[in-house]
Parts: C-alpha cells; sequence; structure tokens
C-alpha cells in the first residue's frame, strides 16, 4: 500500500499558499470590535457583570472573521462586525454602571459617616457655646455678687458711721448738759468754767468744802471723755505784789488740779498755770470786780485732746 | 436624582403578537426584527435615553427609518440589516442612559459629601 507521506515543509508551503491567496483585507470596524471586546474583556469582573452581553459581541465578532474569511461581501462583515461593537459597547456601559453602583453604596456610607461627624461637630460647638454662656453667666453672678457685697459693705458701714454720729452727737449733747450744769461758757478758746474765789480761803491755796461738788462734776465729766484735757488757769486781783499774786494763781491753779488727781483723773491730762493778774475779766477798782478777778479758770479741750490756736495763755504774753 | 424606571423590563415579551403575526405574513419582510428595533427605541427612550443618550438613541432611530424605507421598497435584506442595527443602537443608547444617571447620582453624592466636609473643616478651623 503506498501512502502519500507529506513532508513538513511541503504543508507550511501549502497553507503558506492559501493563506497568500486568501489574505482578507483590512475592516476598520472588524478591528474596533475586537480591540473593544480586548478592552472591555480586561475590565474587572467583565465576565461577572456583563457574560451575556460579551458572549453577543463575541458571537458576532466571531460571524463577522467567519463571513471574512469566507470571502463574503464586505457588507457583511461590517454588519457583524457593527453588531459585535455595539454589544461591546453596551457590556462596557453596563460594567460602568455597576462599578458607578458599588461606588453610590460606598459613598452612602462615606456621607452617613461624614454627616455623623457634622453632627457631632455640631454638638461639641453646640456644648461649648453653653459652656461659653455658664461662665459668662457664672461671671455675671458673681460679679452681682461682689457689688452686692460692697453695697452691703457700704450700707453696714453707713450704719455704723450714723451710729458713731448718733454716738457723737449724744455724747456732745450729754457733754454740753453737764458743763452747761458747771456754768461753762462757750469762748475762742473753747469751753470756760470759772471756779470763783468764794471756792479759796482768803490768800491761800486752799479749797474749800464747797468746791467739792463742782470737782467732783468735773471729773465725773472727764471720766465720761476719756480723750479731753484740761487747761486750768489761776487768776488773781492786782492788788498785792505781782510776784506773790503769780505764786498764788499758781498754787491754786495746782490745787484744783490736785484735787481733780485725787478725784482719779490722769494728771497728763491736766495742766496747771498761774498766770496772776495779767487777766483780769473786771476792774480791779471796786470790790466787786477784783473779787471777779480772783478765780481759777478751766479751759477744757476739743473732744481729741487738743486746745485751739491761742487758748494756752502765758504771763509773759501780756 | 429620578431614576427612569423600567429598566429591567425585557422587551421580548411584548413581542410575542408581533412574532407570531410576523410569521404568518411574508416571510421575507424582516416584521419581527423591526418590531425589535421599535420596541428597543421605546425602551431605551422610557430609560432616559432622550436625555442622558441622546445621539446613540438618534442613530438607532435613523437605522429605523432606513429599515423602515428599504423594506416599503421591498429591499428586505436591507431592512433586516438596518433593524439590527437599530435594535443594537437602542440597546446601547439605554446602557449609557443608564450609566450615566449612576454616574450622575454618584457625583451628586460625592460632592454633597464635598459640602459636608469642607464645612466640618471649616467649623474646626473657625
Amino acid at each position: 500500500m503506498k501512502r502519500i507521506l507529506l513532508t513538513p515543509p511541503t504543508v507550511i508551503l501549502a497553507t503558506s499558499l492559501v493563506a497568500c491567496s486568501t489574505t482578507p483585507p483590512r475592516v476598520e470596524i472588524l478591528d474596533e470590535a475586537r480591540a473593544t471586546i480586548d478592552s472591555v474583556e480586561a475590565l474587572p469582573r467583565s465576565e461577572e457583570v456583563a457574560s451575556e452581553e460579551l458572549d453577543e459581541a463575541r458571537r458576532y465578532l466571531a460571524l463577522s472573521e467567519r463571513h471574512l474569511e469566507a470571502g463574503d461581501e464586505l457588507n457583511e462583515v461590517r454588519h457583524d462586525a457593527y453588531l459585535a461593537l455595539r454589544h461591546a459597547e453596551v457590556a462596557e456601559n453596563r460594567i460602568a454602571e455597576v462599578y458607578a453602583e458599588q461606588n453610590i453604596e460606598r459613598s452612602k456610607i462615606e456621607r452617613s459617616e461624614v454627616l455623623l461627624q457634622a453632627r457631632e461637630l455640631e454638638v461639641e460647638e453646640a456644648r461649648a457655646l453653653a459652656e461659653v454662656s455658664a461662665q459668662e453667666a457664672r461671671t455675671q453672678a458673681q460679679r452681682a455678687q461682689q457689688a452686692q457685697a460692697e453695697a452691703d459693705r457700704v450700707a453696714a458701714r453707713a450704719q455704723v458711721i450714723a451710729a458713731e454720729n448718733e454716738a457723737l452727737e449724744r455724747e456732745l449733747a450729754a457733754m454740753e448738759a453737764d458743763l452747761e450744769a458747771l456754768e461753762a461758757e462757750k469762748t475762742s478758746r473753747g469751753l470756760v468754767l470759772t471756779l470763783g474765789d468764794v471756792l479759796f480761803e482768803t490768800d491761800r491755796a486752799s479749797l474749800m468744802p464747797g468746791a467739792d461738788s463742782t470737782l467732783d462734776r468735773i471729773a465725773a465729766f472727764l471720766g465720761d471723755h476719756e480723750e479731753r484735757r484740761l487747761l486750768i488757769e489761776g487768776h488773781t486781783d492786782s492788788r498785792g505784789e505781782t510776784r506773790y499774786n503769780d505764786a498764788l494763781s499758781e498754787r491754786r491753779a495746782g490745787a484744783v488740779r490736785d484735787a481733780l488727781v485725787q478725784r482719779g483723773v490722769a494728771s497728763a491730762r491736766l495742766e496747771a498755770l498761774g498766770l496772776g493778774e495779767s487777766y483780769p475779766v473786771a476792774t480791779n477798782d471796786t470790790v466787786a470786780g477784783r473779787q471777779q478777778n480772783r478765780r481759777v479758770e478751766i479751759v477744757v479741750s476739743a473732744q481729741d485732746g487738743s486746745f485751739p490756736a491761742g487758748a494756752r495763755r502765758s504771763i509773759a504774753q501780756n | 436624582m429620578k431614576r427612569v424606571t423600567s429598566k429591567r423590563l425585557c422587551p421580548l415579551f411584548l413581542l410575542a403578537p408581533l412574532l407570531a403575526v410576523g410569521c404568518t405574513t411574508t416571510p421575507d419582510q424582516p416584521v419581527q426584527q423591526l418590531a425589535r428595533a421599535e420596541t428597543g427605541i421605546e425602551f431605551a427612550a422610557e430609560n432616559g435615553a432622550s436625555e442622558f443618550a441622546s445621539a446613540t438613541l438618534e442613530r438607532a432611530r435613523e437605522h429605523l427609518r432606513q429599515a423602515q424605507n428599504a423594506a416599503e421598497d421591498g429591499e428586505y435584506d436591507i431592512a433586516l440589516k438596518a433593524a439590527e442595527k437599530a435594535e443594537a443602537d437602542a440597546e446601547l443608547a439605554a446602557a449609557q442612559s443608564n450609566r450615566r444617571q449612576s454616574e450622575a447620582a454618584l457625583e451628586e453624592i460625592r460632592e454633597s459629601i464635598d459640602v459636608l466636609r469642607r464645612e466640618i473643616a471649616r467649623v474646626r478651623a473657625g
């Protein structure tokens, strides 16, 4: 049995000849369809999402290629290529749509997260705002409290001052009443009360018992007004030696001072001095005038213990 | 965004009566394919293709007109091919319309997120 053996070169020659004689013309739309199908197949999840459309596209592509290989009219080739291209494009759009839908789902989740964030921020802001308001309210309350406390302090101080004034006035009234009882006189030197000659033994510095009640009242007055001080001045008439008169007036003033010290008045509050005949209050030509001139004057200091300018007298001045 | 409905409705079911009619009349006339093209175009239009894929929809209508003209002239093969093109165009128009609506919806959500993020950043900065 004789067999015809086809050597490989022969086969190659034959096929290449066939290929040459039937080399199909290039059809632009067929190339486009092929390229589009390739690119759509390369898209992620293309077979899962658009398998039917891709199958259609591939089926029309195969038909188109078969027409081309068979040497059919190019019209037929182009027609199926057109349909293949259209189906590939449908597949491409379908995949893009699914991709967009998935992203929509993801974006919705993202949006709710962002919304939550925005709401939290809003709450945070509102809380901060409330905190600021509360702080302001606290500050204002504090200020009001401070103002109230200040007002209370002022009112209390006013009350104290009013009470002090009242006490002062009462004291003044009481003092005036006291001094009035002692027949004190208001002068530019202050309140001055005069102890007459009759309270002393003639030409002597000893006080008569009749002076006791007056001295008691003066001591009591000084006990009530502890800041006040006394200027005790001895005066004489013009009869007799000046030096004698000076000495006598000084001793009489001293006697009054000692009597008050005896009654518990601190000696530091008492200043005694003899002014002799230097400051007569009446004429020395008559008996009555001379008797008026023989006296002890007691000058009462101001409330704080001071004497007005010119209150303090001296012999040398005259 | 308002989504055009009846997207997944298969146009083939609507064709059952026409298909029967097509078969009983002149076998060479592409009645069936013409009807498929028309239905496909209607379906695409219902899916918002007039707005979102107007060029492709217009191409489908042009192919349908060619098919109808050819059918009237008795050029049944040309009519069939044009009707097939019209149907494929209509399918593409519907697919493009759906895709663009989805992408527009996505864009809208992303913009709203951006607005929110900017607002948050503004509040944080202030």
